[in-house]
């Protein structure tokens, strides 16, 4: 098995298999994505940790499951991620609330300048877009709101919330191609 | 045959990349982009650029990270199943029916167990009784065959000693003050010079005491022939014999020995013809 590249098929048999070098593979090119999920969405280095131990063992409790002509094996795992660390902050002891508004976090300031530069690029280029769709993917994919939630609150069609959504990531791969 | 450009407006797709469908959704979405390479393309091409999302906050975890991760894989039971991706679920969360189904599932094993010891308690107690039976019937065999070995020695014993041709045989006189109904053969071997007795009946033998068996020769001499105690099964035992002896006699003597025999502690007597 070689470490740079490596076919999906390879790597889901490597992860069966418990191989060290499919770990290795899977950790080195996929949990700096993975952890900035968690971490933009918790706004807590702990729990983005956890996030990220829980994302990578229910990827190996699953891996049988997956199936490679029904999507990339990354966007398997982001909606893990994703899903797990949205359960966080809605279920878990960090639960907090977003002011829907302003689109601003109710959190106590985390003072890691780790994070803080971290969201100043993530928004910088998420600024780029227009408001509503950069409001959109914000509200979708880190503060995890529901397509009909999004929906209710912003008082748009669902239809059109889902429109947006597709368009802003169309415009998004235009900017960061 | 469906207008795609609608089907991919509808937002199934986006509802299928956020795993927000039902798996009979999702099976149908995905029946529907293997039919429809254009549906195809739409999904593969939303896929990516959710993964320029991620490019765009990527941050590298603490080092330590690898590690406590992949010892974390290795200990945990990746066997046990859980429905994944998880998909997110309402703000209200439906209470759990997991306590009630662990709560039967411990009562129907409590039952099963303690119905299973009862069981095997039973049976324990069963083997328990066989087992003393069988102690018992060894126990009675055992005596069984010592009883017979110590006749089969006897009489063994009894067929060496009683030599017709070489011995002279005497049933010695009993004295009843001291002896009751005592039988007791003296067997002398002319020819070996030995001297048995064939015990088949005699009071047993005090505490601190023995029999002795004495020869009394024709000048009077009093010769000890030596010592045995009995204990209620008829026996055999050899003494030392001698030539000139007219009269034998058994008394009861006291364990240290004596010179003389105790006249009044004859047991048994009788005179060579």
């Amino acid at each position: 098995m070689q470490i740079n590249t490596i076919d999906t098929t390879e790597l889901v048999e490597g992860l069966i298999n418990k191989d060290r070098k499919a770990y290795d593979y899977l950790y080195d090119n996929y949990s700096s994505k993975l952890y900035g999920i968690a971490l933009h969405i918790t706004q807590k280095r702990d729990i983005a940790e956890d996030v990220l131990q829980e994302t990578f063992i229910k990827v190996y409790k699953h891996i049988d499951k997956y199936d490679e002509s029904r999507g990339t094996f990354f966007t398997w795992m982001l909606n893990i991620c994703r899903n797990g660390a949205i359960d966080k902050i809605r279920y878990g002891k960090e639960s907090r609330k977003i002011q829907f508004d302003s689109l601003l976090v109710d959190i106590e300031t985390d003072e890691n300048p780790e994070i803080k530069r971290a969201n100043a690029e993530l928004w910088e280029v998420l600024d780029k877009l227009e408001d509503d769709h950069k409001e959109i993917l914000k509200l979708s994919y880190y503060y995890g709101y529901a397509h009909g939630e999004i929906s209710e609150k912003l008082g748009i069609p669902l239809g059109t919330v889902k429109s947006k959504i597709r368009i802003a990531l169309r415009e998004l791969r235009k900017i960061y191609p | 045959m469906i207008d795609t450009r609608q089907y991919i407006e509808s937002g199934i797709l986006e509802d299928y990349l956020s795993g927000t469908l039902t798996p009979s959704e999702r099976t149908e979405v995905e029946a529907t982009a293997d039919k429809y390479p254009e549906i195809a393309q739409e999904l593969a091409s939303m896929s990516l650029s959710l993964s320029v999302m991620a490019d765009i906050g990527e941050i590298v975890p603490a080092t330590y990270m690898e590690e406590r991760i992949w010892n974390e894989i290795l200990t945990t039971n990746l066997v046990e199943q859980e429905s994944a991706p998880k998909l997110i679920t309402p703000f209200v969360q439906k209470p759990s029916k997991l306590p009630y189904i662990m709560t039967v599932a411990m009562a129907i094993l409590a039952f099963v167990t303690i119905y299973y010891m009862i069981i095997a308690n039973n049976r324990l107690e069963e083997a328990q009784a066989k087992i003393t039976t069988i102690e018992q019937a060894n126990t009675d065999l055992k005596v069984e065959y010592d009883n017979l070995k110590y006749d089969y020695d006897s009489l063994s014993t009894l067929s060496s000693v009683y030599d017709f041709d070489n011995s002279k045989m005497y049933v010695m006189k009993t004295n009843r003050r001291n002896a009751g109904e005592a039988i007791v053969i003296l067997i002398w071997n002319k020819e070996t010079n030995k001297l048995y007795l064939d015990i088949k009946q005699l009071p047993n033998t005090n505490a601190g005491k023995k029999y002795t068996l004495w020869g009394i020769t024709q000048i009077g001499r009093q010769v000890d022939l030596g010592s045995f105690v009995h204990s209620g099964k008829s026996q055999v035992v050899e003494l030392r014999g001698i030539r000139d002896a007219i009269r034998y006699i058994v008394t009861q003597e006291r364990e240290t020995g004596v010179s003389y025999p105790t006249m009044t502690s004859v047991y048994t007597t009788t005179d060579l013809y």
